[in-house]
């Protein structure tokens, strides 16, 4: 029995019909469209499904949408504001942190929190912080260093 | 040295911001008016008869639209390899048998996920179970089950298709023996009795996944002409739809691959997998689009794994270390279905030969069915096993000689100029640079046998650049547009690995023109033309050429264009950041690419200025006209392959906790000649990437198989590199300046990291004292290995 | 690979009951049975639930009962409720200074995500042999608070462990506390993970020192040793702990305890690590743990 609830995600409001056991992965990316969040691993592994839920850094995929109600959502798409990119943003395109992009969503919001709760973090801090998206492509030499430019305030 | 505006410099990618904030679309998230969703039903059993399929409780299920089964489709079979010799062996579903868990049986599509997976368990299939093999020894004995018998072509193959008048023979399958490759040269014998040392030693390799982040998937949409549209996670276009026309029984121009971003691909993916087929089919039968996404299980469960081998390898060489005679055997298990099975074995022997002179040699290689998953190319096709193989045995050699290790590969390394036993020519050979500039950056001779509980190993790797095989080669095309920018039309699919930037830089700095001002078209089959795809090395050597030439040739009718107008000779005349300049005055802009291009129209009828290249890898080799030329036999490893090689040598430095056989990664050097690097940033990432991917093999990463079955089929259960695993990674360009490569470019990003496996085993036996003969090197492994060596 | 169709990791369909109190979703338990889970963070239920491992009807959500989500420490008593998130108990003042083993065993769990969603109530009540907060806790000698429709009971937490994968709950109970009491003054304790294969991975074996010093003669007044992922729940090495007891504490005898504690472990072996192996590393976990508590 599908049952309406309300999404607040980047500061907008969603209201949805949805089935328990949907999660809010699955929601957000087919029911509201917005697709940056990717599924990759379905098991809470990889990261690539990462949002900011209520401030706090966690796996979508592993969150019934119905659990999500009410609570403040980030996803990537309300990163960049007003059309402005975050200094994140930047900084990943600027040292090539990306390749295939798919990890990058989930990439950049960890990166986010962590600057956010620690704004000088040291390298052993910003393997911590991304330490739960993983990236195949990248090898995590330039994300790291982007991050860290962000810190020293480069952006 | 020659100075360039946009190549050889770290520029952004041109698809970097749109990943960066989420919009780019990938086969995943892209959704069609009126969609379905497909699922596919997969066998539980290694092997096993179809007796009966009833789908009638699925078809009645309200939100099903269509359901297909393999006696619909028919016996029409596809392959990676699809030759005379070896033709093409699956079926997009199976018909009446079944050869390994997960292999597709029905598929369907319906108005949602949830009601597609409901369907599925409403079907009843009648299995009855065969036995099983999953050993390729075993595999390959009298009385062994039978997994193919004969296997007849239903089709004419590939090679026939492109002008070779040899029809396609059933192969029948003896011994579960899948494709043979024997290669020789020399005497080995007469080599071996004038060796002063011998070494025969026996390696398994195991497979392991690529876990691309993106799961594979695809969307095809058939409109009413009969039209296909097709999304998909692939490596190039042309292949995708040369299967796809050919099992759909359509003409190919029907046929349109359109771009989606693509997560990762590292090899898999680069022919064609039911799930691609099938999305057609339901989407042809349902007059609907038609969505099929793996999970990342059946990611695991069904896409091509890396290749499993039994290496026995015996080398000969001289009291000083000189490679002498090399006789190498190797049985590969390929799965239930050949895969790239015929290429890797060839390439195994073929990536060998510009790395290492070897006066003798023979090189026999077969390919075995069993029943388990297929196996592909995943970033290196063959290399790695050798690497590994080879490279572990020289260590050895070195040892028991007394000769330093890094010695003895300077010893046997080529020289720029050599001709190898294909005919192929090595006009670029940068690997002894590679290797000095490796040893030192790592410090090799001060480390050595100095420090305690660390070990050092070196790895060498070659890499082709293109091959005259299937899609041959590559066009591009370029317009000018009325704002003074330029379009540029190349079909080649980015993956993660830069190829749209680096082709945008060619282009640019061939035109003269900057970089923003390049707007690409890429990856779209009816909008771009031929293009030989990126699966086989040629990305940069083969497209990049054909956008050079597509560029140079716009540039030489903008110059006669702006010769006329300008009463000034072409060739004293400029192009720069898009202005036309004489080339006595450069510093004054004469003339814009805009207005040029109004005058092309206006005075010259209409005349758009468009600019077209193109490009074949190993112009001598040709098939045309009932005939071919040259061409490379992947059985018997005579005739020209490739115009190039790259090469990289690998360095590790590795601690190690002797109580608990966990190692430490204290430092990876990799030193790779990749010609002239065309994006330095690009180049650093492939080579960064490589050496983390190479250390997961090498430490912990395996496909676990249990009969047939994959136990650990989950990110969970295999694991990947994370943040918090990766080592200190200094990365080497030793550029060479490839004479017939764009700007001197060569391949990079897929043979480096064979050169870790071997350099990240060697410096773990070399840190233990002991050798470790499969992969991975598990901390039990290590421990076990230790106890050797004290016993 | 999982059962039947866990392959396509979509969870199956269930209903969903946001308990607002302790005693509804007690309630709830008693009505559905065993056709019911209860949810927390999710982060293994939901997981075992794609796989198709356990396919529960109803889903009883007790993450909106703020009553199970505190840490409260007053007279040197550590309370924390089962709903509370690992990394809630990872970040909390009080517990980094005065139970810092608990913090370094929650660290250890998972990733930033992981740790911001699951709760020690999930990490425990999942009963996993290798559960990442339970050989310090043991080891803390901790115990658990549980509430059923029959009223309320507590247990040592060593007592929490029946089998892999089954705790000591009983039909309808919950887990709703866990405390931990006041540690001796000269205690310290140690948890050492090694993870099977990557930095963040499954433990293949854990170990828990738990040391107190005698004040007068700082010999061994105590010592808990805790072993994880080595038996069927977390066990103690009682006969390891024996030898140590009351002694001054040097290299061979730490050596002897660690080898009797392997002895007393009960590994398996599975696609992580043999049980020979796992055997083996109790030994050396042992005796890292313990030298490094008491500063040898």
């Amino acid at each position: 029995m599908r049952q309406s609830i309300r999404l607040k995600i980047n500061g907008d409001l969603y209201e949805v019909r949805v089935e328990p056991w949907w999660t809010l992965v699955e929601v957000i990316r087919e029911e509201i469209g917005l697709t940056g969040v990717k599924e990759a691993c379905s098991t809470g592994e990889c990261g690539a499904c990462t949002v900011l839920l209520n401030g706090k850094l966690v796996n979508s995929c592993l969150i019934l949408a119905v659990e999500a109600q009410d609570k403040e959502i980030i996803t990537i798409e309300g990163l960049a504001q007003g059309g402005k990119l975050d200094p994140l943003q930047e900084a990943f395109i600027k040292f090539g942190a990306i390749q295939c992009g798919f990890c990058t969503p989930g990439m950049l919001l960890a990166a986010k929190a962590l600057l956010q709760k620690n704004p000088q973090p040291t390298e052993a801090e910003i393997r911590e912080g991304i330490s739960g998206n993983l990236c195949r492509c990248t090898g995590y030499v330039k994300i790291i260093e982007a991050i860290q430019a962000v810190a020293k305030g480069e952006f | 040295m020659q100075s360039y505006s946009v190549v050889g410099k770290g520029l952004i990618r041109v698809d970097g911001r749109v990943k960066a904030t989420g919009e780019a679309k990938y086969t995943f998230d892209l959704v069609l008016p009126g969609m379905l969703y497909g699922s596919i039903l997969r066998s539980p059993y290694p092997h096993a008869k179809i007796h009966n399929i009833d789908t009638s409780k699925a078809e009645a299920l309200p939100g099903v639209k269509a359901v297909i089964t393999g006696k619909e489709i028919g016996p029409v079979r596809f392959g990676c390899i699809d030759t005379p010799r070896y033709p093409a062996d699956q079926c997009p579903l199976a018909i009446d048998k079944v050869r390994y868990i997960g292999e597709e049986v029905v598929a369907v599509a319906a108005i949602d996920k949830d009601t597609a997976n409901e369907a599925l368990s409403l079907i009843k299939v009648e299995y009855e179970e065969l036995p099983a093999v999953f050993d390729p020894e075993e595999a390959m004995k009298e009385g062994a089950p039978k997994i193919h018998e004969i296997i007849i072509p239903t089709t004419t193959t590939a090679w026939e298709d492109f002008g070779v008048a040899r029809k396609a023979r059933p192969y029948e399958v003896i011994n579960n023996i899948s494709n043979n490759a024997l290669i020789e040269y020399g005497d080995i014998e007469q080599g071996f009795k004038e060796s002063d040392y011998i070494r025969e030693d026996r390696f398994v390799i195991p497979s392991n996944a690529h876990v691309s982040m993106e799961p594979r998937g695809a969307l095809a949409r058939f409109d009413s002409s009969g039209r296909l549209e097709f999304w998909t996670t692939h490596m190039g276009y042309e292949h995708i739809r040369y299967w796809l026309a050919k099992v759909l029984g359509m003409p190919i121009s029907k046929v349109r691959v359109l771009k989606a971003y693509v997560g990762g691909a590292f090899g898999d993916s680069c022919w064609t997998y039911p799930f691609q087929f099938l999305a057609a089919f339901l989407s042809r039968k349902a007059g609907k689009p038609v969505k099929i996404t793996l999970s990342r299980e059946e990611v695991f469960m069904v896409t091509r794994l890396d290749h499993r081998m039994i290496i026995n390898s015996k080398i000969g060489v001289s009291k000083d270390g000189k490679i002498v005679s090399y006789h190498v055997k190797v049985i590969q298990d390929v799965g239930a279905y050949r895969g790239s099975s015929p290429t890797t074995l060839y390439l195994f022997h073929v990536f060998h030969d510009p790395i290492y002179h070897t006066p003798n040699l023979k090189y026999e290689a077969t390919g075995v069915y069993t029943n388990k998953l297929v196996t592909g190319p995943r970033r290196g096709n063959g290399i790695q096993q050798h690497s590994f193989a080879f490279e572990s045995q020289l260590d050895m050699i070195a040892e028991h000689l007394g000769i330093d290790p890094l010695e003895i590969r300077f010893k046997n390394l080529r020289k720029q100029g050599d001709v190898l036993s294909n005919g192929d020519k090595l006009d670029s050979y940068g690997l002894p640079e590679c290797l000095a500039k490796a040893a030192e950056s790592i410090g090799w001779k001060r480390k050595r046998g100095n420090k305690k509980n660390i070990g050092l190993g070196i790895g060498n790797s070659a890499m082709f650049c293109g091959a005259p095989n299937y899609p041959f080669g590559s066009a591009a095309l370029v317009k000018v547009n009325p704002d003074g920018t330029v379009t540029l039309f190349t079909g080649g699919t980015d993956f993660g690995q830069g190829h749209d930037t680096v082709m945008s830089q060619i282009a640019a700095e061939e035109l003269g023109i900057r970089m923003e001002d390049i707007i690409l078209v890429s990856g779209d089959s009816e909008t771009c033309p031929y293009d030989i795809g990126n699966w086989l090395s040629a990305g940069v050597y083969t497209s990049g050429q054909a956008v050079k030439r597509a560029a140079a040739d716009a540039k030489q009718q903008i110059l006669s264009y702006a010769a006329e107008a300008l009463g000034i000779k072409s060739d004293g005349l400029g192009i720069k950041d898009g202005y036309i300049f004489a080339k006595t005055n450069p510093d004054v802009k004469l003339t814009s690419l805009a207005d040029i291009l109004k005058y092309s129209i206006q005075r010259h009828n209409g005349d758009p200025i468009l600019g077209k290249g193109f490009a074949k890898c190993v112009s001598e080799v040709e098939f045309w006209g009932g005939s071919y030329k040259g061409t490379a036999s992947l059985s018997r490893g005579r005739g020209r392959f490739t115009d190039a090689y790259s090469f990289a040598a690998a360095i590790a430095e590795v601690a190690l906790d002797k109580e608990t056989g966990k190692v430490k990664i204290n430092e990876i050097v990799i030193a790779a000649d990749s010609g002239f690097d065309i994006n330095p940033m690009n180049v650093q990432g492939q080579l960064e990437s490589q050496a983390v991917m190479g250390m997961g093999d090498v430490l912990f990463e395996e496909i676990i198989f249990e009969k047939g079955r994959v136990l650990n089929s989950t990110l969970g259960d295999y694991k990947i590199p994370g943040a918090l695993d990766i080592p200190k990674i200094t990365t080497i360009s030793v550029q060479t300046n490839e004479p017939k490569g764009p700007y001197g470019a060569k391949e990079v990003g897929e043979g480096a990291r064979a050169a870790v496996w071997a350099a990240v085993s060697n410096a773990i036996c070399n840190a233990i004292s002991s050798r470790i003969y499969t992969l991975p090197m598990t901390p039990e492994r290590i421990l076990e290995a230790i106890k050797r060596k004290k016993t | 690979m999982s059962t039947s169709f866990g392959y396509l990791l979509k969870l199956p369909k269930f209903e969903h009951f946001e308990a607002k109190e302790i005693l509804e979703a007690c309630l709830l338990l008693s009505k559905y049975g065993e056709r019911a889970k209860l949810i927390a963070g999710g982060t293994d239920l939901l997981v075992s639930m794609k796989k198709r491992e356990v396919i529960p009807e109803y889903l009883i959500d007790i993450k909106g009962i703020r009553d199970l989500s505190y840490i409260q420490y007053q007279r040197g008593v550590l309370r924390i409720g089962a709903v509370t998130p690992l990394n809630d108990i990872e970040g909390f003042p009080i517990i980094q200074e005065r139970f810092p083993i608990l913090a370094s065993a929650c660290h250890q769990i998972g990733t930033p995500q992981i740790r911001n969603l699951g709760t020690i109530g999930g990490n425990l009540c999942n009963a996993s042999p290798s559960a990442d907060t339970a050989p310090a806790l043991i080891g803390l000698g901790a115990k658990a608070k549980i509430m059923g429709l029959k009223g309320e009971r507590t247990i040592s937490l060593e007592e929490f462990f029946v089998g892999p994968g089954q705790s000591a709950l009983q039909d309808s109970e919950i887990l709703t506390e866990i405390i931990v009491p006041e540690l001796p003054g000269l205690s310290r304790g140690e948890y050492l993970k090694l993870p099977a294969r990557t930095t963040i991975d499954i433990a293949v074996v854990g170990v828990a020192v738990i040391v107190t010093f005698d004040p007068k003669d700082n010999k061994i007044g105590d010592i808990k040793i805790v072993l994880g992922a080595v038996a069927p729940t977390p066990v103690r090495a009682h006969k390891a702990e024996k030898i140590i007891i009351g002694k001054t504490v040097e290299g061979q005898l730490i050596e002897k305890a660690a080898q009797v504690a392997a002895e007393e472990a009960r590994p398996i072996s599975d696609i992580r690590g043999s049980a020979k192996y796992r055997r083996e590393m109790v030994k050396v976990l042992t005796q890292r743990a313990i030298k490094q508590v008491v500063r040898i």
